[in-house]
């Protein structure tokens, strides 16, 4: 009886901190965006100068990459003759050639295979980890995380020679097994790092009122955290990504005689292949291409959204 | 009471061990181990297959002497430190900029001028192999098209530009993430510390420098000694868009230790290398943080 009186009370005072920190975290970021808003109104000539500039950067970055996916569509015989013009004729056999000649489908499912158990395993365990050194009363955090983020610093080529006699003698050699572990762990002192100092963003008193209230320190890490937390996860998932999806030098050495090749080492010897012939080479550079933009838009949503205080407001 | 709490601050302890222990295995398994060994394989000379012999301080004297190792450090530092002031210069300033315009462009903006750091380090060298490209490539078209027909050359052939060309390709590729990071520090700070600033009539350009930058600093840093990281590691661009040439012109240290050890199986020579160049990145970071400064002020 007295137990479940005891439940009745916790989960309405759990409910009610719920309520008033969402509360309160709104009232903050709708004032602040108020504020922001009237703030940049007023200013209109540092807002042309700031667009003019903007503008002319973007065409400098797109340019290149868009002049890739129109030689992509162009046949050899019509890009060195209109360069620069979009194609007349659409040559949708590029993209046949790469895909077939380059084997792109099967090292395509390598790549997600390899990258997204690495992403998974990053964030779940770098979580922790950050959440531990921020948030659990950890004697010699400071000094730990110290540790940890000297890691960032070291070429990976000055472990890159151990790190291949390891893999051998423990018979990894080309398995999907030997990118992940090390990408894990290569992935996880900046995730950390990240994590440690988001979480150190979130006052104390909240995850206090969740650990009074009852919640077990698990729980507080999941139920209050984790929400918050959205824009960090996107943050770190974004590098995770990028990082691993190009990665050549480790899986080059690892994987050098293996059906496990990731999208990379295809790209490369497509290019040793197809060096100068541009439109199959272009397409290959397309198709590599289409899983990152799809993944960072779907994570892009968040990172806006927790930028802007909707991720929070759930 | 007190005793309840000390209890639960002891729990918490013991279940901060736990959450930590996982990545703590991973990072000793691929990072700690390794680089120790490096180092220990820094005072041998091995080739690979026959029994390691300590030959002392030998790759080291080598390593400060050879000329192409002498080169390729030159080479590395360089292009660390001019990739990387670059990149967090021109993070800053669009970071600055997209504060200025309204929200909806702004995320346009901020996703264009992060793409580049979205492309693999390969895809990046292939691009720009492609635009530096002397015959086909889209740096001489353009300045034949402007009529300065003069300066085209062949960019990544020449002695004198190879090297500023990476470094151009490394900040137009990593100069996104302080956009990003920045402007994230920025979306942060209370827009009540710009009110009496606002009101003294100061315009927008003082305000960044004045109290922007100081109260994002940290965030800067961070940034920076990323970027420098990153930049110090950069194998693929490199051997991608020139495989260190012309000659060893290009050459940086990651090229010379895969060439020296892989190629010539000289693993302890290599090793050395590595030493060598994390000391450099090391030093670096420090005088990075002392001249900086790392202090943060409350807001």
């Amino acid at each position: 009886m007295t137990l479940m009186l005891d439940n009745l009370i916790q989960q309405k005072v759990v409910a009610g901190m719920e309520n008033n920190t969402e509360k309160n975290i709104e009232k903050n970021i709708g004032k602040k965006g108020i504020r922001h808003r009237k703030y940049q109104k007023g200013d209109g000539r540092a807002r042309a100068i700031s667009r003019t500039f903007l503008i002319i950067y973007s065409i400098i970055v797109a340019y290149p990459i868009l002049f890739v996916v129109i030689t992509s569509l162009k046949s050899t015989k019509e890009f060195y003759v209109n360069l620069w013009g979009i194609p007349k004729d659409i040559a949708w056999e590029n993209y046949a050639t790469a895909w077939k000649t380059a084997n792109i489908g099967r090292y395509m499912v390598n790549s997600l295979i390899v990258v997204s158990i690495t992403l998974v395993g990053t964030l779940i365990v770098g979580a922790l980890a950050g959440y531990a050194l921020s948030r659990l009363h950890l004697k010699y955090a400071e000094l730990i995380m110290m540790a940890i983020l000297a890691c960032t610093m070291l070429p990976s080529e000055a472990i890159l020679m151990p790190m291949y006699l390891i893999t051998a003698k423990t018979h990894m050699l080309g398995t999907h097994i030997s990118l992940i572990i090390p990408y894990i762990a290569w992935g996880l002192p900046m995730t950390i790092y990240i994590f440690r100092n988001f979480f150190d963003t979130i006052p104390s008193e909240l995850l206090d009122a969740a650990r009074i209230d009852g919640c077990t320190e698990v729980k507080a890490f999941a139920r209050v955290a984790v929400p918050l937390m959205l824009p960090a996860i996107a943050t770190n998932a974004i590098f995770i990504f990028v990082s691993w999806w190009g990665e050549l030098l480790w899986a080059t050495v690892v994987l050098s005689a293996s059906s496990m090749k990731t999208i990379p080492i295809g790209m490369v010897s497509f290019s040793a292949q197809f060096g100068t012939n541009w439109g199959p080479m272009s397409a290959a550079i397309c198709i590599m291409l289409i899983p990152l933009i799809v993944f960072f838009c779907f994570v892009q949503k968040y990172f806006v959204q927790g930028l802007t205080g909707g991720a929070v407001k759930g | 009471m007190s005793s309840r709490g000390k209890k639960s601050r002891k729990r918490s302890r013991l279940l901060g061990i736990l959450f930590l222990l996982p990545a703590l295995a991973f990072i000793t398994y691929a990072l700690y181990v390794p680089f120790v060994w490096n180092g220990v394989l820094s005072f041998q000379k091995w080739d690979g297959f026959a029994d390691p012999q300590w030959i002392g301080l030998k790759n080291y004297s080598k390593a400060l002497t050879d000329s192409v190792s002498l080169l390729s450090l030159k080479n590395s530092v360089l292009l660390g430190v001019v990739s990387t002031l670059g990149a967090v210069i021109l993070g800053l300033s669009l970071a600055a900029f997209v504060y200025k315009v309204y929200r909806k462009e702004g995320a346009l903006y901020r996703l264009i001028a992060f793409m580049p750091i979205m492309l693999p380090a390969a895809v990046v060298g292939l691009l720009f192999t492609f635009f530096f490209n002397s015959e086909m490539g889209l740096l001489n078209n353009l300045l034949r098209l402007v009529g300065l027909n003069d300066i085209t050359k062949a960019w990544l052939e020449n002695r004198n530009t190879v090297v500023w060309c990476i470094a151009f390709v490394n900040i137009w590729k990593m100069s996104g993430l302080t956009m990003m990071l920045s402007f994230a520090a920025m979306q942060m700070l209370p827009t009540d510390i710009f009110e009496q600033s606002k009101l003294d009539g100061i315009g927008y350009g003082k305000q960044f420098f004045r109290i922007i930058l100081p109260l994002i600093k940290p965030t800067v840093l961070l940034s920076a000694v990323y970027t420098l990281a990153v930049n110090f590691k950069s194998y693929d661009i490199v051997s991608i868009m020139t495989g260190g040439g012309p000659g060893t012109t290009s050459y940086v240290v990651p090229i010379n230790m895969v060439k020296n050890a892989f190629s010539f199986g000289d693993f302890g020579y290599a090793a050395a290398q590595g030493v060598v160049l994390t000391v450099i990145v090391v030093l670096i970071v420090v005088i990075m943080r002392k001249t900086v400064g790392s202090e943060s002020y409350e807001y």
